[in-house]
């Protein structure tokens, strides 16, 4: 193949374009006619502007108008060999510096978006195979000369396929927005989902939003080379991209912080906009955003260090990934892609991780609560309960009938609010309590005692997972004689800030037992209290005088 | 034939539906009709007076009720079980107790049970297979196996175990006798021996025989028992390995 002209046997031409003009002068759109190969080639003129002008100013960050642009155009005359055209779509690379926005014969072919004097000397811009046809074509690069510092050179380079195709740079530039946005978009889903379960709502729907936006950005960002390119849009993408990058670093630390299992995410979230600064402050000659990314890399080595001492396990996989994708970024300063790539990577599989496990919880949970179902109303056909009330029923259908017939009631009545209990995860402090005075009603009947429940401060409305305060007043007859007597169990009611705090005080009878609290029925109230609030609970139970006190704190982890 | 019972319950409509079938039942061959409704008030009664019969509840306020069916049947009373937990009656036999009463109960299988105490000859549901030995304060519980021959001596037992040592036990050989039926024979008014232990019978001068145990123990065997002796020993040698 052959390029521009026929005398021309290298693989590469170099278009060398001098910036003669301070920016003052640069406002305007101009128009550099292209010459022959030889004159570009030989026409190479450093960059010197800026540095005779006292108004230059170095890039601020920001376009003041979308009209701080110079045309180049360039004609070429395209000539294949024998071979004809390849095959392969990247027929020829443009290699320029600064900032750029390339078309060819009227078609935009790309952008490198990016600014100031790093612009990125890696950018290429393919010319599609259909487009790069034999004959005479118009090259037009649009350049921004407020990027580029005193004594810059811009450099436009026409490089034939096999000798500048970067083909693993391009495609690996492609796969990490690829994985970016989708990470995005499942990140936001997946704060979507959780701001709905647990705690930490409003900072879960924030990170939805922020990660379905910077998702959208990416990729609205990418596929603007798919159409025309509106180029008085780029002053608002400016300031769209900074925001986002605050977005972005808060996103991630909160993310990491929340992973981390951190004490405090909010706090640690917050703390993230410090690296932002730390970003701002010039240190070295990295540019802002490579600094910026340093800095978030190591904050969030931090919160993993912090994690890893918690014996958090994911923290030892965060520490290893940030490590590596500070090393890349160390390597590659202008390859953001690849810092960012690491991490896309890492959080991606650790979500899969998370929703796998969460999955698993949430089976385990359904299982929980399955098994639960069954044993409140295996409670109920408990044989030392079930076959002593039916020994005690027969004896007083045998002797005392009417006293059968109260005591049948009682029973219909307990066993009808343990069977409506069964399907439910949680029931009013009134229903658990009615229960509990029913079971007191019948033990009194069958042990010849008076058994009494008295209620302190109570709100009778209030949510509690079913029968487990019953089951406590039932453990109790297993571990006291209360033949024949006459006790009171008493049961209150407090709120400690956030939390409620119950406490039912059982009377100690007969020869000191086992310890109370232990065994299947109080693994019964350890069960239903985290199928009721996870792990948001407190439950203990100790002698106090001659009472055995059990207290139960709700919303307490 | 009168009867001393104890009732261990500690539901006293329970415990009054056990004494009033019990009274029905034995009539006046109850000589005393006791009720503990505790572990500790039991074994009151227990050493202050003489029981023939334990009717026990094996789940007295949160106790392990094995543990207490094992000091019970360390005592020279036989145990009738009357309980709820009827999962565990196997293990019950194997301690030694007469019968497992599930609750709830009529009265015809209370008379059942009551008639395996007032009939020695009834047949067990299932043999003993371990025997609850008084050892202190502590209970020891000994596989039959490792029990050459029981000695009567007086209101007690003795025990002669394969490796030579030799514990006591509180039942007299006739209540063993009636709950080691399967295993064990009666070889004279003073001896039950272990079949299994039995390795040969052995005549004596002026008619009278010994049967050779494993161990090198040799025992006298009475007149009225050789045949049976003599029987079961040709049956062991027929039998197939």
């Amino acid at each position: 193949m052959k390029i521009l002209h026929s005398n021309i046997h290298a693989f590469w031409l170099w278009a060398t374009l001098s910036l003669v003009a301070a920016l003052p002068t640069l406002a305007q759109p101009v128009t550099i006619d292209g010459g022959a190969p030889e004159q570009l080639h030989s026409t190479e003129v450093d960059y010197i502007g800026a540095a005779s002008s006292k108004e230059w100013q170095p890039f601020t960050g920001q376009l003041q108008t979308d009209d701080d642009t110079f045309w180049v155009r360039q004609t070429l005359n395209l000539e294949w060999g024998p071979a004809g055209p390849t095959n392969n779509p990247l027929a020829l690379t443009f290699q320029v510096t600064g900032l750029y926005h390339v078309y060819w014969d009227g078609t935009l072919l790309g952008s490198n978006a990016y600014l100031g004097d790093k612009a990125t000397e890696f950018s290429r811009v393919m010319v599609p195979i259909e487009l790069a046809h034999s004959g005479n074509h118009e090259l037009y690069v649009r350049l921004h000369a407020r990027g580029l510092k005193a004594g810059s050179r811009a450099t436009i380079g026409v490089f034939t396929t096999d000798l500048a195709a970067d083909f693993f740079g391009i495609h690996f530039t492609v796969v990490f927005v690829f994985l970016l946005t989708v990470t995005c978009y499942l990140a936001s889903a997946y704060f979507a989902t959780v701001s709905r379960q647990g705690n930490l709502q409003n900072l879960c729907r924030m990170a939805a939003l922020t990660t379905f936006i910077a998702g959208s950005l990416v990729f609205l960002d990418r596929a603007r080379f798919l159409t025309p390119y509106p180029y008085t849009w780029q002053a608002s993408v400016d300031v769209i991209m900074a925001s986002l990058t605050i977005g972005f670093v808060v996103a991630i630390a909160g993310y990491c912080a929340l992973r981390l299992e951190l004490k405090r995410p909010l706090l640690w979230t917050t703390a993230s906009i410090a690296t932002i600064f730390a970003g701002l402050l010039p240190l070295g000659s990295m540019d802002e955003d490579t600094r910026i990314l340093v800095f978030l890399g190591l904050y969030i080595l931090f919160m993993a260090v912090v994690s890893w001492r918690a014996e958090v396990s994911v923290a030892k996989w965060v520490v290893g990934a940030v490590v590596l994708a500070l090393l890349a970024l160390g390597i590659q300063p202008d390859e953001k892609t690849l810092f960012l790539g690491i991490l896309t990577v890492l959080f991606g599989a650790e979500l899969a991780l998370d929703i796998r496990r969460r999955h698993m919880q949430a089976q385990q949970l359904a299982l929980l609560s399955a098994r639960l179902r069954g044993d409140l109303l295996r409670q109920n056909i408990k044989p030392h309960f079930l076959m002593n009330s039916l020994t005690a029923l027969m004896e007083w259908i045998e002797t005392n009938p009417p006293e059968a017939v109260k005591f049948v009631e009682g029973l219909a009545r307990e066993f009808r609010l343990l069977t409506d209990f069964s399907d439910k995860q949680q029931v009013t402090l009134r229903e658990e309590l009615d229960l509990c005075q029913v079971h007191l009603d019948l033990m009194s009947q069958r042990l010849g005692s008076t058994l009494k429940l008295v209620c302190i401060d109570l709100d009778l409305d209030t949510l509690v997972p079913p029968a487990v305060f019953h089951t406590l007043v039932e453990n109790a007859f297993s571990h006291n004689d209360y033949r024949n007597g006459s006790f009171e169990f008493s049961f209150s009611q407090e709120t400690i800030g956030d939390s409620q705090c119950f406490t039912l005080v059982v009377p100690e009878a007969g020869a000191p037992a086992a310890r109370q609290g232990s065994g299947l029925g109080s693994d019964y109230v350890r069960n239903r209290l985290k199928e009721f609030c996870g792990n948001a609970f407190r439950f203990s139970t100790e002698k106090i005088g001659s009472n055995w006190v059990s207290k139960i704190e709700l919303g307490k982890s | 034939m009168s009867v001393s019972l104890l009732i261990v319950e500690d539901e006293p409509i329970v415990a009054q539906r056990v004494e009033r079938l019990c009274r029905e039942i034995l009539s006046d061959q109850l000589a005393q009709c006791l009720v503990a409704g505790s572990t500790a008030e039991a074994f009151n009664l227990l050493d202050a007076n003489t029981i023939d019969l334990t009717l026990l509840d094996l789940n007295l306020a949160g106790q392990d009720g094995f543990d207490l069916l094992r000091r019970f049947a360390a005592r020279p009373a036989h145990t009738i079980v009357v309980s709820a937990e009827t999962t565990r009656a196997i293990e019950a036999f194997d301690l030694g107790v007469l019968d497992f009463v599930a609750k709830p109960f009529t009265k015809e299988r209370l008379e059942k049970a009551i008639d395996r105490f007032l009939k020695p000859d009834a047949k067990l549901e299932r043999s003993a297979k371990q025997i609850a030995f008084e050892a202190g304060a502590r209970i020891e519980t000994i596989n039959i196996e490792e029990i050459l021959y029981f000695k009567g001596a007086d209101k007690y037992s003795e025990a002669a175990m394969v490796g030579g040592d030799v514990k006591f036990h509180s039942k007299p050989l006739n209540r063993l006798e009636e709950i080691l039926a399967e295993q064990f024979i009666r070889s004279h008014k003073s001896f039950l021996v272990q079949v299994a232990a039995i390795k040969a019978l052995r005549s004596l001068e002026g008619s009278r025989y010994e049967i050779d145990l494993q161990g090198g123990h040799s025992l006298p065997i009475g007149r009225t028992r050789v045949d049976h002796v003599r029987r079961l020993l040709a049956a062991r040698e027929t039998a197939p390995a």
